[in-house]
């Protein structure tokens, strides 16, 4: 009853604002977006009256995986989105007059489109959809809810498309990461909340005594998350007849949440939910026990305390007062250590079971998605310390950082994991074909050492460009000499990014054919909650 | 410890405040001191609001996302002043809502643009910069030229920005859409009125060399043309910046 | 839920089971123990050493203290000082002189392209040769003289900019500002074409004569020649806002200013006269060269 209850007023509130929208609003773009909730929250009320007299009394005794399916599907669907948007960006920067020179093909508004897609729909719904799994598997209990956990899916993916249709028509806060509106920003606050709801009701009913590591960190995601968001999108509107809000602060303290949140998306979207992944499905896959649960202890609380202090080394040298970089250097290089115990963590869970890095590549992403991990955390650290910063910052190094952990560790570990999923939650054999999984890996890995790579040395040239002096104390470049010469590496970035994309297509063509794929037929035992 | 720990992982509750506990302090000790300590923006003559037409500018340089490829802040490094001019200021951007300091310099950095070329260039070079600048990979924004800029809901956004704090007064508010077109078109003689309202340094002219209308050219380069000129930065003492 | 032993690491399991997954009580490694310990007191011997810890309307200085901010100041004081020392030469001389001497141009032309290119080439190419609007500075049509102090002044102070000593270059908008009829426009036009040796409407030229004789003359001269502080020569065939029929009208009807920055303040007199000598010697080059 509560949760009817409770539902129907989140529908209710969505669809209102909807409504609203798209009646006081004076922008085009704007008015659509209402229509686009009003539509979201049809369906949503649909679903909500389809299953009202449905409470786990009355439904089978059985894995909620439906809604898992669904989230499946939208992490690929919006994976190949961002993928081709961030293909597309990559070009237009080696040939620039593919920006088209229209508003809405220009490269400032695509790349949020790429940067939302790939963290947001793609990670986003990867996590949801994995969390879901898992915490009902390592819990040994149902979802919570009937409909929540549909609404939650649905209504995350309403936030993502507002936000990646919002950028095209210059709907956005400009804050790196946090660019969608106060309306968008409004949704995803109910549906956090109801998704922690769900979370803990459901780890409430667990069969187990305790809460399992994936757990903690998909805990920790959730909640830091939620944290994050409200503190960092406080704004004021300025009208509902327009999208545009102002940021609550300004200058300085502005740029300090922001970064605060930004490198904390990185940090709890992209790392601790991930590592939730890994912890479960490394293990499962490996079919080896995790190397050492105090080490887990130490590389969670680690990261949990840590990763928080350490935004303010994206303000290095800035008009940031000093003691603010200090700290955020100092933390930033003690996070390596909780990092690297994950790091660890996970590639001593794999002895005993080398043969299957050889022989199944799911395991073979995991494995490659922990070493990047590793480098990816090593280099950001090693970023952080302000003499390197002065070096690293402002330039392609900076995105090809970006791209190790992102291509390396997040899409690997959520390739790999995927690739174990998907027959289980559709009850299929296996995969469609080992081999395309194998021809997948290699793409991405060669896309992503392509991509690292350029942007390794574009960002270094760049920056010794900007910085060499003749002995007299002038430059011995104009910026515009850095710019010529970045064109080589922009090219070797773009054919990386191209390798990438075509590994994904594959996979999704994979995963696609494995949905089409036969039943299991064999009476393998499906799982069932311990209620 | 592993035995306390486990006391901890059988109680999703207590793990849940554990992590929102562990997680805040960092954000606690690195964000809410900005507010009270003193030194953070310093005190120095010359910052103002932003001008309507100024104001409508910078949501454009947002709404575009110049962010992603342009930088609005020189760092404390010798080869950012030597290529930029002095560092930036915290107080420089004082009422800018949101900061624009960017994260990537595929372009150069804005900070002390303004001035630094003249009107007929940034409209030329913003609607094909890439003829203009041989080598360059920035995108055209030649429709900045031809899109009328709406002044429908600047009143709104000036009452918005100062519920954030920006210390306009309720005659800027009121002005706000009058002084907006006004700053465009040299003709409407009402300089002496936006110099009262805003200061000396407010530049009146027709900025996208186009009289006939206030276009989203206009107000973009009017932004761009303020850009780091509010404060006189070689006149401050070292005492004054050190901090 | 029991404790086993794990026979290929020798660890025990923690006893818990989730889905199949176990967990090793492997005991952390020393190792992990001492790096974390030591990245710690690296980090309060830093909190300790330079400015950290905040506390209400204040933070903890550090015992050494020094900031980033300190430091440029330093930096760039002393790098003004090795620039100002090289450069002392490019101050002191006279512009006639360090134009005329090789091993100044020697010491200088390539930092002085750099800069350049960093401030000058957006407008006027890399290659200095301007676009449609912005001079060429290799061409002989100089608003202004191309003499090298008059150069001086106008990088230091601009044209039409918003410096005090800057020097004005004002076409008026005789269409625009209701100046002249529509058709004294177009008259004035042809004889603009006549001037500039162009093909024109003779009629409407003769009538033009008197408008321009009248309106144009004083600053372009009677013959169209310019005045050399300001007013463009019309008959030398290099027209920086364009020389055909419609470009001509325009100019007339909507007038010109083109605005020449100030970089008095942005850059060192020392670099000025730098930019000034580039374009001597780029110029020498051009004719040389062409």
């Amino acid at each position: 009853m509560m949760e009817r209850l409770f539902l129907s007023a989140l529908v209710a509130l969505v669809g209102l604002l909807g409504v609203m929208i798209a009646g006081f609003g004076r922008e085009a773009g704007y008015v659509l977006h209402g229509w686009i909730i009003v539509g979201f929250s049809l369906v949503a009320l649909k679903r909500l009256l389809d299953t009202w007299s449905d409470t786990d009394e009355n439904t089978p005794l059985e894995y909620n995986d439906a809604v898992i399916r669904f989230g499946v599907l939208a992490t690929f669907v919006w994976g190949l989105i961002g993928f081709v948007v961030g293909a597309v960006v990559a070009w237009q920067l080696a040939i620039p007059s593919l920006n088209g020179d229209m508003s809405w093909s220009n490269f400032g508004r695509l790349r949020p489109v790429h940067t939302t897609g790939v963290v947001f729909g793609f990670g986003g719904n990867a996590l949801i959809a994995t969390s879901f799994y898992v915490v009902q598997r390592t819990s040994r209990a149902r979802l919570v809810g009937r409909t929540m956990p549909w609404l939650i899916v649905l209504y995350y993916n309403l936030f993502v498309t507002l936000a990646a249709t919002g950028y095209l028509l210059g709907i956005t806060q400009g804050r790196e990461y946090a660019e969608p509106e106060w309306y968008a920003d409004l949704i995803l606050l109910l549906i956090w909340v109801a998704y922690l709801v769900t979370f803990l009701l459901t780890l409430a009913r667990r069969a187990e005594p305790h809460i399992y590591v994936a757990n903690w960190y998909y805990l920790a995601f959730i909640v830091v998350i939620a944290m994050l968001h409200i503190v960092n999108n406080l704004a004021v509107p300025v009208s509902i007849a327009v999208p545009k809000s102002y940021s609550l602060f300004a200058g300085v303290q502005d740029a300090m949440t922001q970064w605060w949140y930004g490198h904390n998306a990185v940090g709890f979207l992209l790392t601790a939910g991930f590592l939730g992944m890994l912890y479960y499905f490394l293990p499962k896959a490996a079919g080896r026990p995790i190397y050492s649960y105090r080490m887990s202890i130490i590389g969670f609380w680690g990261i949990t305390f840590l990763y928080l202090w350490a935004g303010s080394h994206h303000l290095h040298y800035t008009a940031l007062p000093e003691w603010v970089q200090v700290l955020g250097m100092t933390m930033s290089v003690v996070l390596l250590v909780p990092s690297w115990a994950s790091v660890f963590n996970g590639i001593l869970t794999l002895n005993g079971a080398w043969d299957k890095v050889r022989t199944d590549p799911a395991v073979r992403f995991m494995m490659v998605a922990i070493l990047f991990y590793g480098l990816s955390t090593f280099e950001g650290s090693f970023m952080s310390i302000k003499p390197v910063n002065a070096l690293s910052h402002y330039t392609d190094w900076t995105v090809g950082h970006v791209h190790a952990g992102a291509l390396g560790w997040v899409a690997f570990i959520t390739f790999g994991s995927m690739y174990k999923l998907v027959p289980w939650i559709w009850k299929r054999e296996g995969i469609y074909s080992l081999r395309l999984e194998a021809l997948h890996f290699w793409l991405a890995l060669s896309g992503t050492l392509i991509y690292v790579g350029a942007m390794w040395n574009s960002g270094i040239t760049q920056s010794l460009m900007w910085q060499t002096y003749d002995d007299q104390g002038n430059f011995i470049y104009s910026f515009l000499d850095s710019v010529e010469a970045m064109k080589p590496y922009y090219w070797a970035r773009a054919i990386g990014g191209l390798l990438y994309l075509i590994g994904a297509c594959i996979g999704a063509y994979n995963i696609a054919m494995t949905i089409r794929g036969p039943r299991l037929t064999t009476g393998q035992a499906v799982a069932t909650p311990a209620e | 410890m592993p035995k306390l720990h486990q006391k901890l992982e059988r109680n999703s509750i207590g793990f849940t405040l554990m992590i929102l506990f562990a997680a805040s302090i960092g954000g606690i000790v690195e964000i809410t001191p900005l507010f009270t300590i003193e030194n953070t923006i310093e005190k120095v003559e010359g910052m103002r609001p932003y001008t309507p037409l100024e104001q409508a500018g910078r949501d454009i340089y947002v709404r575009e996302g110049c962010y992603a490829c342009h930088s609005q802040m020189i760092r404390t490094l010798r080869s950012d002043v030597d290529r930029y001019g002095h560092f930036s200021l915290a107080a420089e951007s004082m009422y800018d809502h949101p900061f624009q300091w960017g994260s990537k310099r595929t372009g150069p950095d804005l900070a002390r643009i303004g001035g630094k070329y003249s009107d007929a260039w940034h409209v030329a070079h913003l609607i094909a910069p890439r003829e203009f600048v041989k080598g360059s990979v920035m995108p055209g924004y030649p429709f900045l030229a031809e899109t009328l800029l709406d002044t429908g809901y600047i009143t709104a956004r000036l009452r918005a920005l100062s519920r954030t704090g920006v210390p306009y007064s309720e005659e800027q508010i009121a002005n706000a859409e009058r002084d907006a077109r006004a700053q465009a078109d040299p003709e409407a003689e009402y300089e002496g009125e936006l110099i009262d309202a805003y200061g000396e340094n407010v530049q009146v002219r027709d900025f996208d060399g186009n009289p006939r209308a206030v276009t989203e050219m206009d107000a973009l380069v009017a932004y761009l043309q303020v850009l780091g000129t509010m404060v006189d930065v070689d006149a401050l003492s070292a005492e004054e910046l050190i901090r | 839920m029991q404790v086993e032993k794990d026979d290929i690491s020798g660890q025990q399991t923690t006893g818990h089971e989730w889905d199949g997954i176990k967990e090793l009580n492997t005991p952390v490694p020393k190792s992990v123990i001492w790096v974390y310990a030591l990245s710690i007191v690296f980090t309060l011997a830093v909190w300790l050493l330079y400015p950290s810890v905040p506390f209400g309307p204040d933070y903890f200085r550090g015992l050494i203290g020094t900031t980033s901010r300190e430091t440029i100041l330093e930096q760039v004081e002393t790098a003004q000082a090795t620039r100002a020392a090289f450069g002392q030469e490019l101050v002191d001389r006279d512009l006639y002189a360090l134009a005329a001497d090789a091993d100044v141009r020697a010491r200088h032309e390539a930092a002085a392209a750099v800069l350049f290119n960093d401030n000058c080439a957006a407008c006027h190419g890399t290659d200095l040769k301007g676009q449609m609007n912005f001079p060429n500075l290799l061409d002989d049509a100089w608003l202004f003289s191309d003499d090298p102090e008059q150069i001086e002044l106008i990088l230091r102070y601009g044209i039409n900019a918003a410096h005090d000593e800057t020097q004005y270059s004002i076409m008026p908008a005789f269409g625009h500002d209701g100046i002249l009829e529509r058709a004294a426009i177009r008259d004035a036009t042809e004889y603009v074409l006549f001037l500039s040796g162009a093909d024109h409407d003779r009629d409407a030229a003769a009538r033009g004569a008197e408008v321009y004789a009248s309106e144009c003359a004083d600053c372009h001269g009677e013959n169209g020649q310019g005045n050399g502080i300001g007013a463009p020569n019309l008959t030398d065939g290099f027209w920086l806002y364009g020389g055909d029929r419609d470009a001509i009208y325009d100019s007339l009807n909507k007038g010109r200013a083109g605005v020449m920055p100030f970089w008095e303040g942005r850059l060192s007199d020392a670099e000025i006269r730098k930019l000034v000598l580039y374009l001597q010697w780029s110029r020498a080059n051009g004719k040389d060269g062409d």
